[in-house]
């Protein structure tokens, strides 16, 4: 399975690529907080229009071109699954011109543009491109592979004891594998799984600002403290499904050591500054709770479980350093929180969909002449490619240029062991038969 | 209880949504209907300020907020956005101002505007200018136009509740929509085909313009698709549900309403679904969807209404412009079932192309200069000859009154003599309202009661009068009335009241007019009786004096003279202060009923006085009216109660604030925006008969 900028803009100008809307809305908002959001998202001047209009003289035609559309369908999906996210999006696409022109390595990223895509990937991945042939596994479409594994309801009983909690029946039909249930959780895998792609990146900036601060409390300034911080993290989200991984998919109970909430700390406290799935996550529970209408007779168990989920699925992303710890050659410092297909397969689609996405993300290139600079925003990546044989699976990114093509394969290596080592790989595709994942870059269209 | 919700769309603006809904929601009203019409069309004109005919004022109740008329907008964005309490409904009342006040017997309507009340003490123009109350771009969002029917359905709810409560049973709720498919119509028809085609309606009105049309088709084709995969999906979850092992195929579109079925059927809104599906019969629905969809097709030149004209509504459905389902709306598969003739814009609203001549003559384009032959008044049976012009300056004393009265005379026995024929012929409306309101010997028989009071409840004994008397011929001789005349001018100048202020030879032969034409039939007048009937013509006149004096002499000036006399009405506390002044004192009139009595007598004096000086031409003018409604072929008796052919007759013979001239150019237009009313009220009654709204 192929995915490229073309063949997305192919489906969006045939309409066939649209944003699920099942489950509108997720939760119950507060419209008196909304609306105080509302207000002063418009006192503070700090509007979606100026934002793009500032990102459009900064980066030019081209890429704005590309970056719109995308972006104002985000925006227009955000509206069912994520209202407050047209407050953030000024800061996204702020950030995302800093980070497209940035040298820095850490700061070199984009996302106004790559969270799109991504969901792009995930929708074609679970309901196909234009032919409709969503991507199979050993003849068994991935959608299905993945509510598959929910119904076992083994290692994804997390998922049921969560939804117990929010108010769903235990006698419920929903919870066996028949049609109509399939059908029903078919549809709350995939409308979730694109809400987590949309907005999977959205907690870049926080990550920034929690890296700085780590910087300041290792000069003994304490300006914000990441412990003081995970503290009050984890008195405010200890029993949301966001904190379950940290506990090997599991909430915590009696059986729980009395010392593991140091070690729940610490994990929290280093996910804030290394990664930005966490913060993300976060970022996106927060802003949703803060509008939420609390209570309310009008929440419903699995619309509000996809807010969870989904956040689940942004943190998970990028909690593979977390998972590694410092050490990436050893074995991994948190193994409880590894990726594995039949336990999490949400994250998995997210991760795997994020991995994928390369393609038409620009790079800056200065010159300097006589005269002043230029720049320019190329893309080098093309388009990426999926294909399961036998039990591999292989994922090719082709190039326009040598230099992008030497590039990308320094970093596979690297990429390949954190991600898909057997052993260590923070992805685990075993439970669907996958024995192999290999990366490769070569030159193509 | 049970309640419709019928939302009346448009693709194109101006095309008559709100004439549609006023209309239905009239139609409802005369079903005995508690009728609520919510304009939503909020970047449009507020329906409140469009109501601008008597008829509509008479017949409807703005909803009252907060003092001034409701704006919804307003309310949904300070009160139901900040977490407020809606205001709560109520049935009408004079004692509480607070809520929303419903009238039963009205058209109960909330407008809509999104700019704010203008600030009246702002000196500052930026403070008047382009304020919004909320942003389009804000409130068009997806997030919002859920909440702002959220937001409806309270309101709805509300009023539902409260007509419950009353243990009324016919509810009707009609939605004015913005044009077009933006903003809140997505929501608004989700919400309706929710309720289900029994409680949720849909009338389209379109033009004839071809795009419009196949736009308007479009939109009544995707309504039926929404409603069918509703039921569809509804059924393929009912039957998995008997069956729960069974593969689940849902069509395109039918997904998202399975799931909503399965994740929230608690939901009020969609029992429709829930309890309707097992029903058989509610197939009706899907094969006929007629039974709750029309369009109405308005602004049809007047032209196609004749045989000679066609519209080949055809043309559009040959190349398969026109969905399917437009033909299975289509009551007896003519289109022109759904026509309003009426040619207002009507350059613009349709396309010519599609009309011809019979046999496909080319000569549409002539249309205006074609319109004498339809306009052509068939005959006039009224020989206008037999109607003696009055000239009033060349005919001097006491013969001028008498040929005044001859005049009436002729005017009214031709009046009276085709009111008969009317009646006989079945046009009760229209004389029923001539002889209560338009008739222009009414106010003289009221003044004429006044003087029978007067009679009977004064010490002086009761006259021998004739009350026939038109004839008797030796009327117009009466010695008695001219020596009241007298009597009065003499009075009248030992109480030096001369008047500056307005025409003397206008008000003077007003005065006696009136006089004289109220008090013909009387004879035998007692010298005392003279004498106390001159008293209260005095008195009549020297307040009327008074009341010119104030006037500032240019203010005055910009009235006409007669819409003064009518407008200027006396209150009974301007008149206790003559009684304070022993005025009263000389009047044989029971004191206590006196005050009340010389109010009334006072304003129906004005009034008669505006009318004596328009006589003849309200009777040419009320005779042409009723010529236009009885005579031509095409004109529908019932025509002349539509609100803006009665407001031209009110305005000009009761209210006297137009002139005859203006009055009969703007007659033409009002008749046929009757006839587009009239046309309205047929076809929407069609309509209603086969959505079984009872």
């Amino acid at each position: 399975m192929r995915f490229s900028l073309p063949d997305y803009n192919e489906i969006n100008s045939v309409n066939a690529y649209f944003f699920p809307e099942n489950f509108f809305c997720f939760i119950p908002i507060d419209k008196k907080k909304y609306k105080e959001q509302e207000d002063k998202h418009i006192d503070n001047n700090n509007t979606c229009d100026d934002s793009f209009h500032e990102l459009h003289k900064r980066v030019g035609n081209e890429y704005y071109r590309k970056v719109y559309p995308a972006q104002s369908s985000a925006l227009s999906f955000s509206e069912r699954t994520f209202p407050s996210y047209r407050f953030l999006l000024p800061e996204i696409l702020a950030d995302d011109w800093l980070a497209i022109v940035g040298w820095h390595k850490k700061h070199s990223r984009d996302h106004a543009l790559h969270q799109p895509l991504t969901a792009y990937i995930v929708y074609k991945l679970l309901k196909g491109g234009l032919d409709g042939q969503p991507f199979q596994i050993g003849g068994r479409s991935l959608l299905d592979l993945c509510v598959d594994k929910i119904f076992l309801w083994e290692k994804t009983d997390y998922i049921k004891e969560y939804l117990l909690q929010l108010g769903v029946k235990n006698n419920d039909d929903l919870f066996n594998d028949i049609p109509i249930s399939r059908l029903f959780w078919k549809s709350l895998f995939f409308e979730t799984a694109m809400v987590a792609a949309i907005f999977h990146d959205i907690g870049y900036p926080w990550q920034y600002i929690n890296r700085i601060n780590k910087n300041l409390n290792v000069a003994e300034f304490t300006l914000n403290n990441s412990l003081a911080n995970a503290e009050h993290i984890l008195h405010c989200f200890k029993n949301r499904l966001i904190l379950y991984p940290f506990n090997g998919y599991k909430s915590l109970k009696c059986n729980t050591p009395c010392n593991w909430e140091n070690s729940l700390l610490k994990m929290i406290s280093e996910s804030l500054t290394e990664t930005h799935g966490f913060s993300g996550s976060l970022g996106f529970l927060h802003l949703n709770d803060h509008t939420k209408e609390f209570p309310s007779k009008k929440e419903l168990p699995f619309h509000n479980f996809c807010i969870e989920w989904a956040a689940l699925g942004i943190m998970m992303h990028d909690l593979k350093d977390i998972y590694h710890g410092k050490d990436k050659l050893t074995l991994p410092d948190n193994n409880q929180m590894r990726l594995e297909f039949d336990r999490d397969p949400l994250s998995c689609i997210i991760t795997l969909a994020d991995v994928l996405q390369e393609f038409a993300r620009p790079n800056v290139n200065f010159h300097i002449h006589e005269d002043g600079s230029e720049f320019t925003y190329p893309n080098n990546c093309l388009s990426s490619e999926l294909i399961y044989e036998n039990g591999n699976l292989n994922l090719i990114y082709y190039y326009s240029t040598n230099e992008g093509m030497i590039n990308k394969q320094l970093f596979i290596p690297k990429e390949e062991k954190e991600y898909f080592d057997l052993a260590t790989g923070y992805f685990d595709f075993s439970s669907v038969g996958i024995s192999n994942i290999e990366m490769s870059a070569m030159l193509g269209l | 209880m049970d309640y419709q919700i019928i939302s009346i769309e448009s693709r194109k603006g101006g095309v008559g949504k709100t004439t549609a809904a006023l209309n239905l929601s009239r139609l409802l009203l005369d079903k005995e209907y508690t009728v609520l019409l919510i304009d939503l069309d909020i970047t449009g004109t507020n329906i409140i300020d469009t109501l601008d005919s008597s008829y509509w004022i008479n017949n409807s109740n703005p909803i009252y907020y907060n003092g001034k008329p409701a704006n919804l907008l307003e309310i949904y964005q300070n009160s139901f956005m900040c977490g407020k309490e809606l205001p709560r409904w109520k049935i009408i009342d004079n004692e509480n101002n607070e809520g929303f006040s419903i009238d039963n017997k009205k058209i109960n309507i909330i407008g809509s505007q999104i700019y704010k009340e203008k600030n009246k003490n702002s000196k500052n123009i930026i403070d008047n200018y382009n304020k919004l109350i909320c942003k389009p771009s804000i409130l068009f969002d997806e997030l919002h136009t859920f909440w702002f029917v959220e937001f409806l359905q309270n309101i709805c709810k509300g009023f539902t509740d409260i007509i419950n409560k009353e243990k009324k049973e016919k509810i009707a709720i009609i939605l004015d929509n913005s044009p077009g498919y933006i903003g809140i119509n997505p929501s608004i028809q989700e919400w309706l085909t929710d309720l289900g085609p029994i409680r949720g309606k849909f009338l389209t009105v379109s033009s004839l313009d071809k795009q419009d049309l196949i736009s308007c088709g479009n939109t009544i084709d995707e309504l039926h698709s929404i409603f069918i995969n509703k039921f569809n999906a509804a059924v393929k979850y009912f039957n998995s549900k008997r069956n729960n092992k069974e593969e689940i195929k849902l069509d395109k579109g039918e997904e998202k309403f399975f799931l909503r079925l399965l994740s929230n059927n608690k939901s009020e809104d969609i029992n429709y679904y829930n309890f309707g599906v097992a029903k058989t019969d509610n197939n009706r629905y899907i094969i006929n969807p007629s039974k709750y969809q029309a369009i109405i097709i308005n602004k049809v030149p007047e032209e196609l209404k004749f045989p000679i004209f066609q519209f080949n509504f055809h043309k559009v459905w040959e190349k398969r412009e026109m969905p399917e389902i437009i033909e299975k709306i289509i009551i007896n598969n003519d289109i022109k079932n759904h026509f309003i003739y009426y040619d207002d814009l009507i350059n613009f609203q349709f396309d010519a192309s599609l009309i011809s001549k019979e046999k496909h003559s080319r000569s549409y384009i002539q249309q205006n200069s074609l319109k004498k032959y339809f306009n052509k008044i068939i005959s006039n049976k009224i020989k206008k000859d037999n109607l003696k012009k009055y000239e009033p300056d060349h005919i001097k004393g006491i013969q001028h009154y008498q040929f005044i009265l001859k005049n009436i005379k002729v005017f009214q026995e031709t009046l009276d003599e085709l009111l008969e024929k009317l009646r006989i012929s079945n046009f009760q409306n229209i004389t029923r309202l001539i002889d209560k309101e338009w008739h222009p010997i009414t106010p003289f028989e009221r003044l004429r009661q006044y003087f029978i009071e007067i009679m009977d409840r004064s010490d002086f004994p009761i006259m021998d009068f004739d009350d026939n008397y038109q004839e008797n011929d030796n009327l117009y001789q009466n010695n008695y009335l001219n020596e009241l005349l007298y009597s009065i001018e003499q009075r009248y100048r030992n109480e030096e009241i001369i008047t500056h202020t307005f025409n003397d030879i206008e008000s003077s032969y007003s005065n006696k007019a009136v006089i004289y034409i109220i008090l013909a039939p009387f004879s035998n007048f007692s010298p005392k009786l003279i004498e106390e009937l001159s008293e209260i013509f005095v008195l009549v006149l020297k307040i009327q004096n008074e009341r010119f004096e104030k006037q500032n002499i240019n203010k005055l000036e910009q009235f006409d003279f007669k819409g003064f006399l009518i407008s200027e009405k006396l209150t009974v506390n301007e008149i206790r202060k003559f009684d304070e002044m022993h005025f009263f004192s000389r009047l044989h009139l029971n004191r206590e009923i006196r005050t009340n009595f010389i109010v009334d007598f006072y304003n129906s004096f004005c009034n008669a006085q505006a009318r004596v000086l328009d006589l003849e031409k309200d009777f040419d003018f009320l005779i042409n009216v009723i010529k236009k409604v009885t005579l031509d072929n095409n004109i529908n008796e019932e025509e002349i109660v539509f609100p803006n052919i009665r407001d031209i007759l009110n305005k000009v013979i009761i209210d006297k604030t137009i002139s005859h001239s203006i009055a009969n150019v703007s007659l033409q237009k009002g008749f046929e925006k009757a006839y587009c009313m009239q046309e309205f009220q047929d076809k929407l009654n069609e309509i209603i008969n086969i959505w079984e709204i009872q």
